[in-house]
């Protein structure tokens, strides 16, 4: 488990940090570092540029002030001399999956896109109209690698009962092949194009104890118990996390484990240039703290013990 | 290995070459020869060497088969074989796995 562990902490870091290197380059390459040495208000760095998305590029130079490019004051920004390590140590690099850096570099080069319209038919960031490209993303090491972490947290076995909330087009068939065919597996995703191709796998294995249903986790009522319900990188959709986390709950057998998947902000200094890129799908909200989650478990009326495993992993046991 | 989500779509969208890579997926890892191929997805051999390796004007070679690297040309005693590739297996894999969203959805 520790490997898997290492490999999903040092992967985040790497997409972080490259998510780091491609903001800077935006910066280089639209001339806004230019323009910051000779104006500091953002409405003339705002109407100067020649970025026709003004909203994008406002969130952008808001992330140049997160990540510590430039220092804000009174309807002005100025840039700070900045520096920016990246170390390769051997002990890193042997943990990397290189195969989301591909699918990254799309994503990057939509931005592009992104700054001529948010309409731009080469953004694949939507859920619906891009389940494709979304499901290539479910699909890499990375994601089976933090599949294979939650199988062997919540001791995945055939018999269990698994609610997973936001599961998306690959879990189904990742997770769902553990528990079966005397379990249950629920997913929940609000996009009908994911769950389509989803389904479309399962009926092919015949994985009839994978039932998938096309709901917001919002608004659900689970009427079930189960042993696990997973979260893994879905709570960054969210507006808010205690109305999801109470549900999730809810929805746990007594000594059942809640189990959540994502790079939460206390761990990663600078996550908001990889959230830069993470914003052209519109629901995208932000990268939750580990504060706000157990903020939202304080606010539910069950007992329950909170373990961190690694940067990335909260496992939450029901008492 | 990268898989362009434009490239499968685009596919999806050309009945021609859908059912040549079909064809070559159900043979694989054989390779076949043009005229094999054009009896079985039942379409004129110079219709197939265009969706292929594209042809003059009226195909263009950039999004071909052979080009797009979906499919390889075997050479053997001065004859040409085709044979899907493994990225072009990959891609063949997803667009079953995505005909279902692709009808609905696109």
């Amino acid at each position: 488990m520790n490997s898997l562990v290492k490999k999903i902490d040092e992967n985040i870091s790497a997409m972080i940090q490259i998510s780091m290197l491609n903001l800077i380059k935006l910066g280089l390459k639209y001339g806004i570092f230019n323009k910051l040495t000779i104006k500091h208000h953002y409405a003339d760095i705002l109407s100067s540029s020649p970025i026709r998305n003004k909203p994008l590029l406002k969130s952008l130079l808001d992330t140049y002030v997160e990540v510590g490019i430039l220092e804000k004051g009174i309807n002005e920004i100025k840039m700070k001399n900045f520096s920016y390590t990246i170390t390769l140590n051997r002990e890193s690099v042997q943990h990397m999956l290189p195969n989301w850096v591909p699918i990254f570099e799309e994503i990057y080069k939509m931005v592009d896109y992104a700054f001529i319209t948010p309409e731009h038919p080469k953004i694949l960031m939507d859920f619906d109209k891009d389940a494709d490209f979304w499901d290539m993303r479910l699909s890499l090491e990375f994601n089976s690698n933090y599949r294979k972490l939650i199988a062997s947290i919540g001791k995945l076995k055939d018999g269990m009962a698994v609610l997973d909330l936001g599961c998306g087009s690959v879990s189904p068939i990742e997770i769902g092949r553990l528990v079966g065919p005397n379990g249950k597996y629920v997913g929940i995703d609000f996009s009908p194009g994911m769950l389509s191709i989803a389904e479309s796998r399962i009926r092919e294995l015949r994985f009839d104890w994978v039932i998938l249903r096309e709901l917001d986790i919002r608004t659900i009522i689970p009427r079930n118990k189960y042993d696990i319900v997973i979260m893994s990188f879905v709570l960054e959709y969210l507006p808010t996390l205690s109305k999801v986390i109470n549900t999730a709950m809810n929805a746990l057998n007594e000594n059942g484990k809640l189990i959540i998947i994502e790079p939460f902000r206390e761990n990663y200094p600078q996550i908001s240039a990889w959230e830069f890129f993470e914003k052209l799908t519109k629901e995208f909200t932000q990268f939750p703290s580990k504060f706000a989650i157990r903020n939202s478990l304080e606010q539910t009326n069950y007992d329950f013990k909170l373990h961190e495993i690694g940067k990335s992993v909260l496992v939450v046991e029901k008492l | 290995m990268f898989i362009d989500p434009f490239v499968i779509r685009s596919i999806n969208r050309s009945e021609l070459r859908k059912r040549i890579l079909l064809y070559l997926h159900e043979i694989y890892p054989s390779p076949t020869y043009l005229a094999e191929i054009a009896r079985v997805v039942r379409s004129d051999p110079s219709n197939v060497k265009g969706a292929l390796i594209g042809l003059g004007n009226r195909y263009n070679g950039h999004s071909s088969l052979v080009s797009l690297g979906l499919v390889e040309i075997i050479e053997e005693n001065g004859f040409k074989y085709y044979r899907l590739s493994e990225y072009g297996k990959k891609v063949v894999e997803l667009l079953k796995s995505y005909r279902s969203y692709y009808s609905k959805f696109m």
